[in-house]
């Protein structure tokens, strides 16, 4: 950390004061609105606008998805930081670089291919729905996109470690005639770990809160394929906002508190690092 | 003496050879391949058949018909001025909000630091619909300053410009002012005075010009939510944080020791920034903006509620796609999507250039990973 | 023989790592690879633990033939520069861990865990992690585990390299010691002359991938095979001169040399050892260089004196037993002569 006397390096008054400023108006004041708004609402109503069955039915949904989503992001993310750091092939930097694409395409674009992709005539699509599969307007839609917005999270923090990993270990473990697999079991996995709770916790993260690729390709049918932002924005429409803001509060409150889990598991899983 | 110096000047290349050979052998070679098969399907599947998918659904009934959708639908067009004035504000305000949380957090230590880094990375953990709903709640027409804003007609409008005004003023005179104090003169000698008489001033024009000349008419269509000003904030909101957490690892990385050389030689604050802390930093800069960009162009939720998707008004071109979408005009949504798409490409490219020239410490080092 | 390696080269792309190594380990011996970095002592190491295959050449161990094998099938312990201990498992977790992976049942690991870490002196400490151990205690735990599986041979990377000096020398002397109870046939890699010759029974002194010498420290030390052993072994004197009829002349200086009987004059490049040069006031009969005193330093058990040669301008090092210097009372800017009692010539092209 470069902490420099603020005596000595001018401008510390200045932009300490813009940034909580700027904080302030833009974080700090709407986040406020949202809990005052939510606590002007009577224990009753608060919950007959979280409690219902469709809302339960979108809180299931959401957090169904979302981890069925991070769990196979972290196999396929795992999977894909391996290869990237491990091996040599022809096209290497650019898969390197797709991996990226769901950070910068918009959300929107994503949900519109998906949703196009896997309907009865879509590229993808023709080959699935004859053998049953339906990608489209169903919760495995949901989990489809999910994955693809959540991938790069995973990708981008198991690779660093990856790459830091001592060979020096692995090469230790083999000489105490460890076979590859216990090699990987029981020092390079363990390893990972960190990384892979914190990529599974940023794509889980994500996606409880994504809306604007979700919307193309679940349909919105309450009960069914009716995730819990969507269920906001149905309740905002019909000019319902205290019930609108009762549920964001849910939603905020199980974000944070997922927020704080995954740091205490990842300080527990880093305990013995120096 | 000389066989040490040899030696010396061999080992690295020894250690990088080993490095290289020894990992090849680690796996045997039907693993590596079928590992990195899968790897490379799962991408294609993923991401790479979509967006060729994009390009063709765009294209699909010809590129006279593609461009016609592009030029020739109105609210298309307005969708695409719109996006193109929300985001260069937006940005904007986040690059120089960046600038300044990055320079306080990364240079100084003062109590309460930790908890503003964590508030830097609060939008990555709010659902961007719910960064919409709050921006309903204040700025609605049932919201807290909604009521209080739209009071007489905005009548409050001119006390509030005055205020962002002197605001700046301020700003300006602090960045502005000599900093050696023999160099200042007048009014650079009393900060107090000299913010009275510009504050008086301006409220002074404002409200005698508003009084007098109705210069600021009760305007009762102004709006914020379901209007320009709305989409701003949304923007802004679930996009501040890429500048800000793009620069403090490399502010960090680089070190406070030029600012500190060039203040010595004599430089003032202000120089120093532009001469030394600048070009130092400028890659990650960058490098954060066109991030912050791509995120702005793509912000789908909180733009929506906010916007109240009215077409040839509010809607931004990721809205417009949705609009499109709904009306079962494909050709038309992929147009406007591929637009985006080449967007994102080029994103990445413009990306993956810069980040072999950002100055990394060896904890801070990028993951790449920003929601 | 324990090990035995013969013909082996290993190439890093364009650099030459090993050329052509052929080297013989007896059973029980405790072998130092000396030599500077970028010589190819690690890879002979590394080669023989099999983490890095030859180009060509075979590995025998007791005449069977290992070079095809895997690390893990090799059973020697290897004890990493870095330690390269597990980091998320405990000591005892760490020196297990090659018990466990060869399906050793859990009863008889315990006792095996214990017995090391009684060896290694760090008993009640197994149940620490690797991070809150000394660097000196963390050397010893990896030394324990590349001992627990009870490996035919013992390979250790600069196992000191990492450590302060005194921690370093304590550990030199604790491994000779180890040595001497359990006997196991052990090689280690380093490049510190003092370090091998303090630890070691053999030395094997490597440069630019080939072995130059391989003899007892003594043996070494004391008749060095060619002018890189001279050099590379501590601080040495380089005169300039030449060789006939089986004598040496330098500068006005003759020396018996009678390894070269032949008549014909020859280049020749005389090694004499600081401690191997005496300094006399006046000129002695076998001549003398003349040379002016520029520095003394009496620290130390013996008394450094730094001279210029009155001739040839070159820098002549000298080291005194403080008696012998005390003797001459020797002072800075003085004329002496010096003269050697013993050189060694290294006739290039005519090497032993």
């Amino acid at each position: 950390m470069a902490s420099v006397n603020r005596r000595v390096l001018p401008g510390f008054s200045l932009t300490l004061g813009y940034t909580v400023f700027y904080l302030g108006v833009l974080v700090l004041l709407p986040i406020t609105a949202v809990f005052i708004k939510a606590s002007s609402l009577s224990l009753h109503e608060f919950l007959g606008a979280v409690w219902t069955e469709r809302a339960r039915a979108a809180y299931l949904l959401t957090f169904g998805t979302s981890f069925l989503a991070a769990v196979a992001n972290v196999v396929l993310g795992g999977l894909i930081a391996w290869v990237l750091t491990r091996y040599t092939f022809p096209g290497k930097r650019i898969l390197d670089s797709l991996v990226d694409l769901p950070l910068a395409l918009p959300t929107a674009v994503g949900g519109l291919i998906y949703a196009s992709l896997y309907v009865e005539n879509g590229w993808i699509g023709r080959y699935l729905v004859p053998l049953g599969i339906r990608g489209a307007y169903t919760r495995l839609g949901i989990v489809l996109v999910l994955i693809f917005v959540g991938l790069p999270f995973v990708v981008r923090t198991v690779q660093p470690v990856l790459e830091d990993l001592d060979p020096e270990a692995e090469e230790a473990s083999s000489s105490l005639g460890a076979t590859r697999w216990q090699t990987f079991t029981h020092v390079i996995l363990p390893t990972l770990y960190p990384a892979l709770i914190t990529g599974f916790a940023l794509a889980f993260a994500r996606s409880i809160g994504e809306y604007g690729s979700v919307v193309f390709i679940s349909g919105n049918m309450p009960f069914k394929t009716e995730i819990a932002p969507i269920l906001i924005v149905a309740r905002l429409e019909e000019f319902a906002y205290g019930e609108a803001t009762a549920i964001a509060v849910v939603l905020l409150a199980i974000s944070f508190s997922m927020l704080l889990v995954v740091n205490l598991l990842e300080s527990w899983s880093r305990r013995h690092d120096r | 003496m000389t066989v040490e110096t040899a030696e010396v000047r061999d080992a690295p290349r020894t250690r990088a050879a080993t490095m290289k050979i020894r990992r090849a052998q680690q796996d045997p070679a039907w693993l590596r391949w079928s590992l990195t098969g899968l790897a490379a399907f799962v991408v294609g599947v993923l991401i790479v058949i979509p967006v060729l998918n994009v390009f063709a659904g765009a294209l699909a009934e010809g590129a006279g018909v593609y461009w016609k959708n592009l030029v020739d639908d109105p609210d298309t067009l307005h969708a695409v001025g719109l996006t193109l004035t929300v985001v260069p504000i937006a940005v904007t305000a986040n690059v120089i909000f960046g600038v300044a949380a990055a320079w306080a957090i990364a240079r100084f230590s003062f109590p309460g630091r930790t908890f503003l880094t964590a508030l830097i990375d609060l939008p990555f953990s709010v659902s961007p619909v719910v960064a919409g709903l709050m921006f309903v709640l204040i700025f609605g027409l049932q919201g807290y300053f909604g009521a209080f804003l739209r009071r007489d007609g905005y009548a409050i409008m001119p006390y509030l410009v005055a205020a962002v005004l002197v605001l700046l003023l301020a700003v300006a005179y602090f960045v502005f002012r000599p900093s050696h104090p023999r160099a200042r003169r007048g009014l650079w000698k009393t900060p107090p005075l000299a913010l009275a008489v510009a504050g008086a001033t301006v409220f002074a024009l404002l409200v005698l010009g508003q009084q007098a000349f109705e210069v600021w008419p009760a305007n009762k269509s102004l709006k914020i939510i379901f209007a320009t000003p709305g989409l701003v904030l949304a923007t802004a909101f679930v996009t501040f944080p890429f500048v800000a957490r793009e620069l403090i690892p490399v502010m960090n990385a680089v070190g406070a020791d030029e600012e500190l050389a060039a203040l010595s030689l004599g430089a003032s604050g202000w120089q120093m920034f532009w001469h030394v802390t600048v070009p130092n930093v400028k890659w990650g800069l960058v490098y954060g903006i066109i991030l912050c960009n791509a995120r702005a162009m793509g912000e789908f939720g909180a733009v929506y509620v906010v916007s109240g998707h009215i077409a040839g008004e509010t809607d931004t071109m990721p809205l417009r796609i949705e609009k499109l979408f709904q009306e079962y005009n494909m050709p038309g949504s992929f147009a406007v999507a591929s637009v985006l798409t080449l967007l994102a490409i080029l994103t990445l490219i413009v990306k993956r250039k810069l980040e072999d020239r950002i100055p990394q410490s060896e904890e801070g080092r990028r993951t790449g990973a920003h929601p | 023989m324990s090990i035995r390696i013969q013909g082996v080269s290993k190439n890093f792309g364009s650099f030459r790592a090993l050329d052509d190594v052929s080297l013989d380990v007896p059973s029980g011996s405790l072998l130092a690879l000396l030599g500077p970095s970028g010589s190819g002592k690690t890879t002979l190491l590394r080669i023989i633990a099999g983490l890095e295959v030859a180009d060509r050449g075979t590995v025998l161990h007791h005449d069977e033939n290992i070079t095809e094998y895997e690390a893990r099938d090799r059973k020697v312990g290897f004890v990493f520069q870095h330690y390269a201990l597990f980091r998320h498992m405990t000591i005892a977790e760490n020196i297990g861990y090659g018990l466990r992976v060869r399906g050793v049942p859990k009863q008889e690991r315990q006792t095996r865990v214990d017995e090391l870490l009684k060896l290694i002196r760090l008993d009640g400490l197994g149940s620490r992690y690797p991070a809150q151990l000394s660097g000196g205690q963390r050397q010893r735990v990896a030394l324990a585990r590349a001992l627990a599986a009870r490996p035919n041979v013992l390979l250790l990377d600069e196992p000191f390299g990492a450590l302060d000096a005194r921690v370093r020398t304590e550990l030199r002397q604790w491994l000779r010691k180890l040595h001497e109870e359990i006997q196991v046939t052990s090689v280690f890699v380093t490049h510190d002359q003092e370090e091998a010759f303090e630890v070691a029974d053999h030395v094997v002194i490597m440069n630019e991938g080939r072995i130059e010498q391989v003899g007892t420290p003594v043996e070494v030390f004391e008749r060095p095979a060619n002018a890189f052993v001279m050099d590379f072994l501590g601080n040495v004197n380089v005169f300039h001169g030449r060789v006939e009829r089986g004598r040496a002349v330098v500068s006005g200086l003759t020396v018996a040399y009678p390894d070269y009987p032949h008549p014909e004059a020859r280049d020749a490049a005389v090694y004499v050892r600081p401690h191997e040069l005496d300094v006399e006031r006046n000129r002695t009969e076998a001549g003398g260089l003349a040379a002016k005193i520029l520095h003394v330093n009496p620290t130390g058990s013996r008394t450094k004196v730094e001279l210029r040669a009155l001739d040839s301008n070159q820098l002549i090092n000298v080291e005194l037993t403080p008696e012998r210097f005390a003797e001459l009372g020797l002072k800075s800017g003085e004329t002496v002569h010096v003269s050697p009692r013993r050189v060694r010539v290294f006739v290039p092209d005519y090497e032993i």
